[in-house]
C-alpha cells in the first residue's frame, strides 16, 4: 500500500476505495502523520508515547489492547512514525499474521518471529552485524536444521553466512506459518532450548542497538487475534521469557485477555485504546460533542463533506457507535448504494440502508439469548465482563467505551432489531 | 426524506438483480482501484445458490471479468491458498468459494473458516476479489470461528428472499420431486403478488422487448413461474417461452439454459412430462452438460417409467462426475423399481459414499434393506439417519419396528414416541405403540394408545381390528366390562363394514357375518394347528421362536410318530386338490402329505407344480433334492441341491445343501466335487461338526484314491435331513420327512398310495381345503377326520371354524365344547375356550363369552398368547400397520 495515495475523494468512486476497512494509515516518510490519520479524544496513544520515552532500567514491554475495529494497527503505525520515538527507538512494525499461524499460536513462534524480523529487518534496511554474531547465529541455526532437513536455506559459503541466515529465518518462518508438522520440529527444538532464542534476540538486538544507537522496538500485531486460552498461555504462563528479550517491545493484546483476572499484575504496563465515545453514559440522546466531531473529522479527511448530506453523516456517525471500521463500512455501502443511484450525495437513506444491511448480518449471527443480554446490557449500559459477553463485543454487537467508569451500549443498528 | 420512507425502504429488501449488481458494482471498483473484495452470499438451498451463481456469473461475464470457481473439498481444501496465489496474477479473476456440503466437507469447512481469520492478510495482498457462498450455518461459523474475517467482510448479500428468489429456486433445485412443490413452505414461499410485480425495481424499467436485457428476462420468468404458482401451467409457459425468445435475442446462452430450465419445470409439475423432457434435451443441447440435467432427466424418464433411458440419464452425470451422489441415488432408484434390491444398495451405498451427509439415500438404503429383512443394516442406516436429522419421524418409527421385531420392546417403545412426539400425527404410531407396550406388559399404556389410534382411524375395519385388541388387552387386566364393551365396538364397526361393503358376489364366505380378520385368524390358526414340513412363511421374517408358535398354535398329533407307514389308498381326492391349488405354499403343505405317507412322485408333482408359482424360493429346490434323493435320481438332486444353495437366504441352510450336494457326489464317486461341495459348505458354516467330519473324510478318500486304495461308498450315510429339520426359524412346525439314509434310498415304492383312514391326513385336507375357502370339502374332510377317530379333538375345533365362516354358529359352539373336553392339556382347552369366546362374542352372547374368556384365562397361566394379541397375529398386523 506504500503506493496509496491518501487523497480526498471528490467522487463516490473514490469515496469507496478512501473507505477501505483494510487501509492501513502508514505514517510519512518524514515521519509525517498520515494524512487520513486523526487525533483522538484524549489522545489515549499519547500514553503509550509517553511511556515508552520514559527512563526505563530494563527495555520497556507494553501491552496494547482495544476491540476490534478501533484502530490498534493505524495507533501502532502512527507510533512507529512518532519522530521522538525513532529518535530513541529503532522500530520495527509487522504482524503476527506474516510470520506464524495465528490460530496455532505458540510463545517460540512469537520469539522467533521477534529475532527473525529484527534479523531481516535490520539487514534489508542495509545494516551490516558483526561476523561473530553472524557466526553464532548460524549455529544456532545449524542445530535447528539438523533435526528439520526442510527448513534448510541451502548450502551457503562462509561468507554469504548473512544472506543464508536471512534465507533460514524467512524460510523457518513460512515452515511454522504454513507447515504444522514442521512448526511442531521446530517448537521442539526451540524448546529444549529457549534461553539460545532468547540469546540470539538479544544478540541481535545488542548489535542493532550498538550500531545505531537506538534500541530496538519491536511493534508486533495481531497478537490479539488468537483465542484467549492460547493468549493466557503465552502471557500468563510465558510471561516471563515473553519478557526477556532485551529489545523494546509492544504486544498487542485481546480485550478479553486485557480484562481477564490474570492479567491484572501488569495492567500498569497495558494500555487500552477506547472506542470514540458517541453519548454520555446511561443518556444515549446526549450526544458527545468530541465524538461527533472526530467521526466526523474521519469522513471529512477521507472525502469531500459535500458529497453527504448533514443529517446523513451525523446518522452514519451515529449508527457507527463510534468504531473507526464501523464507520467505514457504514459510509462505503451507504456510498455504494447512492452510486447505484445515481444520487449526487449520501443521503439519509442510503445510511439507513447500510444500517439495515449490517443489522441483517447480525439478525442471522444472534440468537435469542444473546439478544436477552445485549437488551439488558442495553438498558443498564453496564459492563460485566463474562464468558458470555465475550463473543458479542468480538462481534461488536456490543460496543465498550470509557469515560471514568467502563460501560458499555450495543451496536446502534441493533437497537431496531431488539425492539422488533 | 422523512423518517417513513426510510423505514419503508429498509423493510423492503433488496430485489434479487439489486443484488447481483451491487455484488458486480462491488468487484467492479475493487478491480479499478486494485483492491481485495471479501463478499459473502448467504444462501439457503443449493438451487437457488446455483441459480444466483449462474446469474452472477452472467453478469461478470458481460464485463469481461472471469469466474473462477472453488468448491471446499477434503483433499483441496488444504491448497485453497496456493490456488488464489497461482491465479492473483489475473487481476480480473473473481473467486466464488463454497462447500459442497456433506459432513466431511462441513469439517473441511470450519477447517478453512479457523484457516480464513489467520490468512485474511494473504487475501488481501493478493488483491483477491472473492464471493464465499455460504449457508446460513456456515455464516454463523465465519462469524464465530473467523470473527477477524467477518469483520473484514466488504458486504453481506442474502439469496433467500422469498419474493425475488423463489422463482429460481424451484427452477433450479435438482430435486423434481412434485412433494417440494406441494410443500407449504415453499407455496408460501411463492407468493408473489401483483403489488410485488409493481414494485419499482430495475426489472420494469430495463424491460424491452426490443432490447433484450438480463432483467427483462428474469421479470417475465417471474412472470411465468408466478402464474405457475397459482396453477395456471398454460398462463406460466406463455411468459417464459418469451423470456426464452428475448435470451435467443440476446444470443446469451445462460439465459436461454435458464428459460429452458423454468418451461421444463412448468411441465413437469404439470405432468407434461415428454415436454419437460423435451425442453431438458435444449438445456444439454445448448450445452455445457450438467450434472443437474441428467440427474433431473433422469427423474423425469423415472416417473415416465422409462427405465433404460433413465438409467442413460444417471450414467451420463456419473460420467461428467463419477463422485456425484445425487445420480448415484437416482440409480439407485431405478434398480429400487425394478426389483433389481442389490444393485439399488450399491449406488445408494456409493451415494454415501461421496456425500455421507445427504440422508435421501439413506433413507432409500434403509428402506430397501429392511425390505430384504436384513434387520441389522437397516438400523444402522435408521441410526445415522437420525443422527443427521433428528427429527426423521420414518426413521424413528422404522427403528421402533426392527426393535420391534427384535423383540426389544422398551426400545421399540422409546423410539416410537419419539416419532410421536416430532410429530407423527397418524394413527399407526399410537397402534405400533399400543402393540409394544402389550409386549412390554405395560397394558394401561397399551389401552390409551388404543384408544387414541380408535378415536384417529376412519376405516373401519381398522377400528374393528383395534377394538378386538384393546378387548383382549383389558381381558389380560381381568376388566371383563370394558373388554366386552371393546368388542361390542369392535362388533359393531364390523357390522358396519359388512353393510357397508357387502358384495353382490353369492361366494359363500361373503355372505357370512364375519370380519376379514377373523378369516385371516381362522387361516393362521387352522394353518397352525396342522402339521406341516414345510413353511409356509419362507417369503416374511418370521420372528416367533419355535416355543413360542407351539404355545401359540397347538400342533395336533405329530404324525411322525404314526410311522413311516406304507399306505394304500386312492388318492383321487387329493389330486383334484392339487389340480386347483394355483398357491406355492398349500402345495408345499399338500406335498408333505404325500411325503409323510411316502407317496414320493406325487410330492413330487406337488412340489414342481410350487417351483413354477414362486420359482425364487429355495427350500422347495431343497425338498426337491431330498425326494430326488430318495429315488435315487442323484444327478437331479445335485441339481436341486445347487439351486437351494443359490437361493436359501440363510448360510446355514445354504450350508447344509452344499453338505448334501457333497455327499450325492460322494455317492457317485465324484470325490473332486464332493470335496468343493464340502469346502464351500465348511466356507459357510465352519463350525458344523458334520460337514467338518464329511470334510475329513473325503480328504482321506482322496488320499487314498492317490494312494491307489479302492474306496467303499457303499454303506456311507447321506445326511440328508427336511430342510426343516435344521432350520430353526422352522423348527416350530414338525418335521416330516423321514429322515433318509442311503440305506432306505430308493426303498420307496413310487406307486404307493395314501390311507385315508389316517385321520391326521384328512385333517390336513381339511386345512387345505379351508385355507383354499373350498369349505364344504374343507367340512367334509374334517367329519372324516373325526370319523376315523372321534377323539381328535383338533378336527373338532377346526372344523367349528369352517362353520363359523359358514355362519353356522350353533354347530361350531357345540363343536367346540365339544372338542374343549377332548384336549389333553390345559394350554390347548385355553385355546379352545378362547375360540368358543370369540364365537359367543360374535354371535351376542356376551355373559357366556365372558365365562368362556375367564376359563382360557385361568388355564392359561403363563398367559401365553391364545387371542388376538398372540405374537403371529402381531406379527401380520404390525406387517400391514408398517407396510
Amino acid at each position: 500500500m506504500s503506493n496509496f495515495d491518501y487523497i480526498r475523494a471528490a467522487d463516490f468512486d473514490r469515496a469507496w476505495l478512501n473507505f477501505e476497512l483494510d487501509l492501513p494509515l502508514e505514517p510519512g516518510k518524514d515521519g509525517k502523520p498520515n494524512p487520513f490519520y486523526i487525533r483522538r479524544p484524549g489522545d489515549p496513544i499519547g500514553e503509550l508515547n509517553d511511556a515508552l520515552l520514559a527512563p526505563f532500567y530494563k527495555a520497556p514491554k507494553f501491552f496494547f489492547s482495544g476491540h476490534r475495529g478501533c484502530g490498534k494497527s493505524t495507533e501502532l503505525l502512527h507510533l512507529m512514525g512518532n519522530p521522538n520515538i525513532r529518535k530513541n527507538y529503532w522500530p520495527v512494525n509487522f504482524s503476527i499474521r506474516d510470520e506464524a499461524d495465528i490460530i496455532d499460536l505458540d510463545f517460540r513462534d512469537i520469539l522467533l518471529a521477534i529475532g527473525g524480523r529484527m534479523f531481516r529487518e535490520y539487514r534489508r534496511q542495509g545494516g551490516v552485524l558483526p561476523a561473530r554474531l553472524l557466526k553464532d547465529l548460524d549455529g544456532f541455526r545449524g542445530r535447528v536444521e539438523e533435526e528439520i532437513t526442510t527448513v534448510k536455506a541451502g548450502r551457503v559459503a562462509d561468507t554469504e553466512i548473512g544472506a543464508g541466515l536471512d534465507a533460514f529465518f524467512a524460510n523457518a518462518s513460512l515452515k511454522i506459518k504454513l507447515e504444522p508438522k514442521t512448526r511442531s520440529i521446530i517448537r521442539q527444538v526451540i524448546e529444549r532450548d529457549v534461553t539460545g532464542l532468547i540469546d540470539v534476540i538479544n544478540a541481535i538486538s545488542a548489535a542493532v542497538k550498538l550500531k545505531e544507537g537506538r534500541l530496538p522496538l519491536i511493534l508486533i500485531d495481531d497478537l490479539d487475534k488468537p483465542n484467549l486460552q492460547e493468549a493466557k498461555a503465552i502471557f500468563q504462563e510465558r510471561r516471563e521469557i515473553m519478557m526477556q528479550p532485551t529489545c523494546a517491545i509492544v504486544y498487542t493484546v485481546s480485550s478479553a485477555l486485557f480484562y481477564s483476572k490474570d492479567f491484572d499484575s501488569i495492567r500498569d504496563r497495558a494500555l487500552f485504546l477506547p472506542n470514540v465515545k458517541l453519548h454520555t453514559h446511561n443518556f444515549p440522546d446526549q450526544y458527545t460533542r468530541e465524538g461527533y466531531e472526530t467521526m466526523q473529522r474521519f469522513v471529512s479527511l477521507r472525502m469531500d463533506p459535500g458529497l453527504i448530506e448533514d443529517q446523513a453523516l451525523i446518522e452514519a456517525i451515529t449508527y457507527s457507535g463510534g468504531v473507526f471500521r464501523e464507520m467505514a463500512r457504514i459510509m462505503r455501502t451507504a456510498i455504494g448504494r447512492a452510486r447505484r443511484r445515481k444520487g449526487a450525495q449520501v443521503e439519509s437513506v442510503d445510511v439507513e440502508w447500510a444500517a439495515t444491511e449490517i443489522r441483517n448480518e447480525y439478525r442471522r449471527i444472534l440468537d435469542k439469548e444473546d439478544l436477552d443480554i445485549l437488551k439488558k446490557i442495553h438498558e443498564k449500559n453496564r459492563l460485566e465482563y463474562n464468558d458470555r459477553i465475550r463473543p458479542l463485543l468480538q462481534l461488536l454487537a456490543l460496543l465498550e467505551y470509557r469515560n471514568g467508569e467502563n460501560w458499555c451500549d450495543i451496536h446502534p443498528v441493533l437497537r431496531k432489531l431488539l425492539y422488533e | 426524506m422523512n423518517d417513513d420512507a426510510c423505514m419503508e425502504i429498509c423493510q423492503s429488501p433488496d430485489t434479487f438483480e439489486d443484488k447481483l449488481v451491487c455484488i458486480c458494482h462491488e468487484l467492479e471498483l475493487a478491480l479499478k482501484w486494485h483492491r481485495p473484495s471479501f463478499l459473502f452470499a448467504i444462501y439457503d438451498t443449493d438451487s437457488f445458490r446455483q441459480f444466483a451463481q449462474d446469474s452472477l456469473e452472467a453478469l461478470i461475464d458481460q464485463s469481461n471479468q472471469k469466474v473462477v470457481h472453488y468448491q471446499v473439498d477434503s483433499e483441496r481444501q488444504i491448497e485453497l491458498f496456493k490456488f488464489i496465489n497461482d491465479l492473483a496474477e489475473n487481476k480480473s479473476d473473481v473467486f466464488f468459494i463454497q462447500s459442497s456440503n456433506t459432513i466431511e466437507n462441513n469439517i473441511q469447512t470450519t477447517n478453512l473458516i479457523s484457516m480464513l481469520n489467520s490468512c485474511r492478510g494473504f487475501l488481501v495482498d493478493n488483491l483477491v476479489r472473492v464471493v464465499f457462498w455460504l449457508t446460513e450455518n456456515e455464516a454463523l461459523k465465519v462469524a464465530h470461528l473467523a470473527p477477524d474475517f467477518w469483520a473484514s467482510r466488504h458486504r453481506v448479500f442474502e439469496f433467500i428472499d422469498v419474493q425475488t428468489a423463489n422463482y429460481a429456486t424451484i427452477i433450479n433445485r435438482g430435486d423434481l420431486n412434485p412433494k417440494v412443490a406441494e410443500d407449504q413452505s415453499v407455496s408460501a414461499a411463492l407468493s408473489l403478488s401483483d403489488a410485488d410485480m409493481q414494485v419499482e425495481s430495475p426489472l420494469v424499467i430495463d424491460f424491452s422487448e426490443d432490447e433484450p436485457t438480463f432483467s427483462g428476462i428474469n421479470l417475465l420468468l417471474m412472470l411465468g413461474v408466478a402464474n405457475w404458482k397459482e396453477g395456471q401451467q398454460e398462463k406460466a409457459i406463455e411468459p417464459l417461452q418469451a423470456a426464452l425468445a428475448l435470451a435467443q435475442k440476446s444470443g446469451n446462452k445462460s439465459h436461454q439454459v435458464l428459460c429452458h430450465k423454468a418451461i421444463a419445470l412448468v411441465h413437469s409439475e404439470s405432468g407434461k412430462t415428454d415436454e419437460a423432457i423435451q425442453a431438458y434435451q435444449q438445456v444439454i443441447d445448448i450445452g455445457p452438460e450438467s450434472i443437474t440435467i441428467w440427474n433431473n432427466l433422469g427423474q423425469l424418464y423415472l416417473k415416465a417409467t422409462k427405465y433404460d433411458e433413465a438409467l442413460q440419464a444417471f450414467k451420463n452425470a456419473i460420467k461428467l462426475n463419477p463422485n456425484d451422489p445425487i445420480s448415484w441415488n437416482g440409480l439407485g432408484n431405478i434398480y429400487s423399481g425394478i426389483g433389481n434390491l442389490d444393485e439399488a444398495i450399491n449406488c445408494y451405498r456409493k451415494a454415501i459414499q461421496f456425500n455421507a451427509g445427504y440422508i435421501s439415500p439413506w433413507i432409500q438404503l434403509a428402506d430397501v434393506l429392511a425390505k430384504q429383512a436384513r434387520f441389522d443394516d437397516a438400523l444402522y442406516a435408521y441410526m445415522r439417519i437420525v443422527e443427521m436429522d433428528k427429527k426423521n419421524v420414518h426413521a424413528w418409527s422404522e427403528i421402533g419396528s426392527i426393535y420391534f421385531k427384535a423383540r426389544s420392546f422398551e426400545q421399540s417403545v422409546g423410539a416410537y414416541k419419539k416419532a410421536l412426539i416430532l410429530g407423527d400425527s397418524s394413527p399407526d404410531i399410537h397402534k405400533n405403540l399400543a402393540y409394544a407396550h402389550t409386549q412390554s406388559g405395560d397394558y394401561a399404556e397399551a389401552t390409551a394408545h388404543l384408544l387414541k389410534a380408535i378415536e384417529m382411524e376412519n376405516d373401519e375395519n381398522e377400528k374393528a381390528a383395534l377394538s378386538n385388541m384393546l378387548g383382549d388387552v383389558y381381558r389380560r387386566i381381568g376388566d371383563y366390562d370394558n373388554a366386552v364393551a371393546a368388542y361390542e365396538a369392535a362388533d359393531s364397526h364390523a357390522s358396519i363394514i359388512s353393510e357397508s361393503d357387502k358384495p353382490l358376489s353369492t361366494q359363500a364366505e361373503d355372505l357370512h357375518d364375519v370380519s376379514p380378520d377373523d378369516k385371516e385368524e381362522f387361516q393362521e390358526q387352522a394353518s397352525a394347528t396342522s402339521s406341516v414340513a414345510l413353511d409356509e412363511n419362507h417369503g416374511m421374517q418370521v420372528m416367533v421362536d419355535s416355543e413360542n408358535v407351539q404355545q401359540i398354535f397347538p400342533v395336533s398329533q405329530p404324525l411322525e410318530s404314526l410311522g413311516n407307514k406304507q399306505i394304500s389308498a386312492e388318492t383321487t381326492e387329493l389330486e383334484n386338490v392339487q389340480a386347483n391349488l394355483e398357491n406355492a405354499n398349500l402345495l408345499i403343505r399338500l406335498a408333505n402329505i404325500y411325503i409323510k405317507v411316502g407317496a414320493v412322485d406325487k410330492a413330487v408333482g406337488a412340489l414342481e407344480k410350487a417351483v413354477v408359482l414362486d420359482p425364487a424360493n429355495g427350500k422347495i429346490y431343497y425338498q426337491l433334492g431330498i425326494l430326488f434323493s430318495q429315488k435315487n435320481e442323484l444327478p437331479k438332486a445335485i441339481l436341486f441341491y445347487k439351486s437351494s444353495a443359490d437361493l436359501l437366504p440363510n448360510e446355514i441352510d445354504k450350508a447344509n445343501a452344499l453338505n448334501l450336494t457333497g455327499d450325492l457326489y460322494r455317492k457317485l464317486k465324484d470325490f473332486s466335487n464332493a470335496l468343493g461341495a464340502y469346502e464351500a459348505a465348511v466356507g459357510l458354516d465352519p463350525d458344523n461338526e458334520t460337514i467338518i467330519n464329511n470334510l475329513g473324510k473325503i480328504q482321506e478318500d482322496l488320499d487314498q484314491l492317490i494312494a491307489g486304495g479302492v474306496i467303499e461308498t457303499k454303506d456311507q450315510p447321506v445326511s440328508e435331513k427336511s430342510f426343516f429339520e435344521k432350520s430353526p426359524d422352522n423348527a416350530a412346525v414338525s418335521v416330516v420327512a423321514t429322515p433318509i439314509s442311503s440305506g432306505n434310498v430308493g426303498e420307496v415304492d413310487p406307486s404307493i398310495k395314501i390311507d385315508l383312514s389316517n385321520p391326521d391326513v384328512w385333517n390336513e385336507l381339511g386345512n387345505i381345503y379351508a385355507k383354499s375357502k373350498a369349505y364344504e370339502e374343507a367340512v367334509e374332510a374334517y367329519q372324516k377326520a373325526i370319523s376315523l377317530n372321534p377323539e381328535f379333538g383338533w378336527s373338532y375345533s377346526n372344523l367349528a371354524l369352517v362353520y363359523t365362516f359358514q355362519g353356522k354358529h350353533d354347530e361350531a359352539i357345540g363343536l367346540l365344547e365339544k372338542s374343549v373336553g377332548l384336549q389333553w392339556t390345559d394350554k390347548d382347552k385355553a385355546v379352545v375356550w378362547n375360540r368358543l369366546g370369540d364365537l359367543l362374542r360374535k354371535v351376542g352372547q356376551y355373559p357366556k363369552a365372558i365365562v368362556a374368556y375367564q376359563n382360557a384365562d385361568k388355564l392359561n397361566q403363563y398367559k401365553i398368547s391364545i387371542n388376538n394379541l398372540h405374537e403371529i397375529d402381531i406379527q401380520l398386523l404390525f406387517s400391514h400397520f408398517i407396510s
